[in-house]
């Protein structure tokens, strides 16, 4: 049995933000084996062999469904939801504790107790915040909190116990369906199940010390100089003065000793060749006729139940009339009077209530005010291109017969 | 020393007996006290009932006046958990376990009280083992989105974590007691999802004897022998009937439909057994006893949209007492005052019923133009459907010609 060994996933336009926390991890830690997940393809782009860690491609991981979940998320999500796969192949791989660190993670001391704890506990967590907060903005702050987790998905530690294996296939059932941002009814993608872990499952560990984890949300606690890993989360190399996407209380000039860090990881992040992958595509992005997945084919194609969803094994597949590039395409109505509003398109209006106030009968009186909005607006707002436009008006339709009748 | 304690309004005083009679029966020596969330206003004798009764007063909240105003009769019941808590800490009891009023001791919880002997906070999840089954994900929102500890029980000792964590969440539930789950409240529960991360000294005990709800029942075997209640072939220690009304025995809770005594099992017993307790300690009278701050003091209903509107307002304290109607400064005035300067009494929009508007999306749709064109439309609407669907009374339709 060996330790503990660290792995993340990225898509390989994230390659570089791998190669800076490998390169940090291997300064404090050059004995712990770290691993990155491809959950993409590599294309040619680069050589795995010359990465100065394992590349693991996400077809190595035990997830039975890929095909079908690299459909269902876009590229974010399924780095997400290939967490608890992760860590489970480096359990199999024979490591007695395994790490998650989210790709966007830099290692700045030494981790020995937090890898030590991973090894003595089912299951360690770090939380977002760990002292009550006093400004006056403390409410919203917590609040902000509740509505994400108590406990950050950018760490996580489990170990090859009962409980950590336990756990992992509790969060990959949860995962393959339920990683979704809807604050509203509870979800978080990965991150809220975690709220549950410390009630449900034994030897959870909560590692409070403020030098973990440091990040947007604590750094008003946080002492920068003594942090062991700093999380950019929402920070983007390209718009260096912009401290996090999800929050515009701090920028650079507000946010203190941080802002050399900062600095400091975009020299980083240069060095690994920032610019390079990230103009690097993504695997999963299109359709096998070169048409960009809209989101919402994505979770339609995951809100199908299963009969339905069987009749397209290969969802990226667009040969044939029976292809399910071919099936968004079709009027969601085959009976007369003629609907030109396709399943596509019934499925993002279905997505939005204001759509639906403004068009409430969108298959018949509003059909033409629903289509004239698809064209002004809804292309546009739902990123979906032409080729998934749908029928226009006057233009024949044709809807092939449904054998099952339905 | 130990103590015990619930918290009710009169118009629940039923609940707080059978709870401290339950209590009783397996810790005769350990104090029981109700926080009467609310005034006896002499219909009963707080010297008779089986418990001692802490008055508001003793507790010495500050803010008390805001409180008990911003706030309707269950939230308010609710905010005061970590006042309480703190107050018998500071009457010298070295452990104090809270249990809500609708719960029923039917096992010793000495070891929860043993784990304080070590931890400084020890909380009680909703669930302590993953779900299965088809509506495992729907029933885990659930949970998330009500916090994952239940407040029907917990305890706290006499430490520095303690009195740091009541001054967190007093502070917290003191503004942000409220159930709006889209924002990451709900009421005082959902704020205790961040105490195992903000303090020390938090035991989480993941024993299933205790908390037996409407949210563990479909996992739990619950048989009934006698006087005994098992679950899953273990003494229940405590069961909780979240959402009850003994008045509508046959559903389980109001908080789902997946439960009713036709579905639920051998717990409907527990169920039953509840409900003939409540009425043997009089639930038919108490429950009819008015609540002190449902009423302005000239006897008008408070609208609970006056309370939210009081709760968002920085500067109240020019009201004095708002359930005070006497005087020009009161708040009750002040809601019927006209938004758009003084007009006919029958074209007034009153503050009151423009913040019913504001917080009614459709109504904002149907009537765009609410001081303009849609003025006597809205006004009508007032009359013919806002007051009942808001439980405004005629006092506050000054426009109504009556």
């Amino acid at each position: 049995m060996q330790p503990v060994a660290v792995g993340t996933i990225v898509a390989k336009n994230f390659l570089s933000f791998a190669r800076v926390l490998g390169h940090s991890l291997r300064q404090h830690h050059p004995d712990v084996p770290f691993f990155v997940v491809l959950a993409d393809e590599v294309d040619g782009v680069f050589d795995p062999a010359d990465e100065p860690f394992e590349v693991v491609p996400i077809q190595d991981l035990a997830i039975e469904n890929l095909r079908q979940l690299s459909f269902w998320y876009p590229r974010a999500e399924l780095s997400i939801t290939a967490k608890p796969y992760l860590l489970d192949y480096l359990l199999d791989r024979g490591y007695t504790g395994a790490v998650f660190f989210d790709a966007d993670i830099l290692i700045l001391n030494s981790l020995e107790r937090l890898l030590q704890a991973t090894l003595a506990h089912a299951i360690v967590l770090t939380p977002h915040l760990v002292t009550s907060l006093s400004a006056a903005d403390r409410v919203r702050r917590e609040l902000n909190i509740l509505q994400c987790g108590a406990y950050n998905g950018g760490f996580v530690g489990v170990s090859a116990t009962g409980d950590g294996r336990r756990f992992l296939a509790w969060w990959k059932d949860r995962l393959q369906k339920d990683c979704r941002h809807d604050v509203a009814h509870g979800f978080h993608y990965d991150q809220r199940w975690l709220d549950l872990v410390p009630t449900l499952f034994d030897d959870v560990y909560v590692e409070r010390d403020p030098a973990y984890n440091v990040a947007y949300w604590n750094l008003p606690e946080r002492d920068v100089g003594g942090a062991r890993f700093f999380h950019f989360s929402g920070f983007e190399p390209d718009n260096p003065h912009i401290v996090t996407r999800y929050s515009n209380r701090m920028t650079m000039a507000t946010v203190g000793p941080a802002a050399a860090l900062f600095d400091r990881y975009v020299r980083l992040l240069e060095h690994q060749g920032h610019s390079e992958t990230k103009r690097w595509p993504y695997a999963f992005e299109r359709f096998d006729n070169g048409v960009s997945i809209p989101r919402s084919a994505r979770d339609l194609y995951r809100g199908l139940d299963e009969e339905s969803a069987a009749a397209f094994p290969d969802p990226f597949c667009t040969a044939g009339a029976r292809s399910y590039f071919a099936w968004l395409n079709e009027p969601v109505r085959a009976a007369p009077p003629e609907c030109l509003v396709t399943r596509l398109w019934d499925a993002v209006y279905r997505s939005r209530p204001d759509v639906q106030l403004e068009y409430p009968d969108h298959l018949d009186a509003d059909q033409a005010g629903f289509m004239n909005w698809i064209v002004t607006t809804g292309l546009r707002e739902h990123q979906i291109c032409e080729a998934l436009r749908g029928p226009r008006a006057g233009a024949p339709t044709r809807r092939e017969e449904d054998p099952q009748g339905s | 020393m130990i103590a015990c304690a619930t918290i009710v309004a009169k118009g629940y005083l039923s609940f707080a007996r059978v709870l401290a009679r339950s209590f009783r029966a397996h810790h005769p020596a350990v104090p029981f006290f109700v926080l009467l969330a609310d005034e006896v206003d002499g219909y009963f004798d707080p010297a008779q009932e089986p418990f001692a009764v802490k008055t508001l007063e003793e507790l010495g909240i500050g803010d008390l006046v805001r409180l008990r105003f911003q706030y309707a009769q269950q939230p308010f019941s609710y905010a005061l958990t970590p006042y309480l808590l703190g107050h018998l800490i500071k009457c010298g009891f070295s452990k104090v376990v809270f249990i809500k009023q609708e719960g029923l001791v039917l096992g010793s919880v000495a070891p929860l009280f043993e784990r304080l002997d070590t931890a400084s906070i020890v909380l009680t999840p909703h669930l302590v083992a993953p779900l299965d089954g088809a509506d495992r994900i729907a029933r885990d929102l659930n949970i998330l989105q009500s916090g994952t500890f239940n407040v029907g029980i917990l305890g706290v000792s006499a430490t520095e974590n303690t009195d740091q964590f009541l001054t967190w969440w007093q502070d917290r539930v003191s503004t942000h007691c409220r159930h709006a789950v889209p924002e990451g409240m709900h009421y005082e529960q959902r704020w205790l999802d961040l105490a195992p991360t903000l303090f020390a000294g938090v035991h989480i005990l993941r024993d299933p004897t205790y908390n037996i709800g409407h949210w563990s029942l479909p996992d739990r075997a619950i048989t009934v022998e006698d006087e005994t209640v098992l679950v899953d072939g273990r003494p229940c220690r405590l069961f909780r009937f979240s959402g009850y009304d003994p008045a509508r025995p046959e559903w389980i809770t109001k908080y789902s439909q997946r439960l009713t005594t036709d579905t639920v099992g051998p717990a409907s017993l527990v169920f039953d057994r509840f409900r003939s307790a409540l009425f043997d300690e009089g639930f038919r009278e108490t429950s009819t006893w008015p609540y002190a701050y449902g009423a302005f003091d000239d006897g008008v209903p408070v609208p609970d949209i006056s309370r939210d509107v009081y709760l968002k307002m920085s500067d109240t304290a020019r009201f004095g007492d708002p359930l005070r109607t006497d005087g020009a400064n009161s708040f009750a005035r002040w809601l019927n005052e006209g938004v758009d300067g003084p007009a006919p009494r029958e074209d007034t929009v009153t503050r009151l019923w423009r913040a019913v508007y504001d917080a009614r999306p459709d109504v904002r749709r149907a009537f765009p133009d609410v001081l303009g064109s849609d003025r006597q439309a809205f006004l009508q609407w007032t009359v013919h459907f806002g007051a009942a669907e808001h439980r405004v009374s005629r006092e506050f339709l000054p426009h109504f010609a009556a």
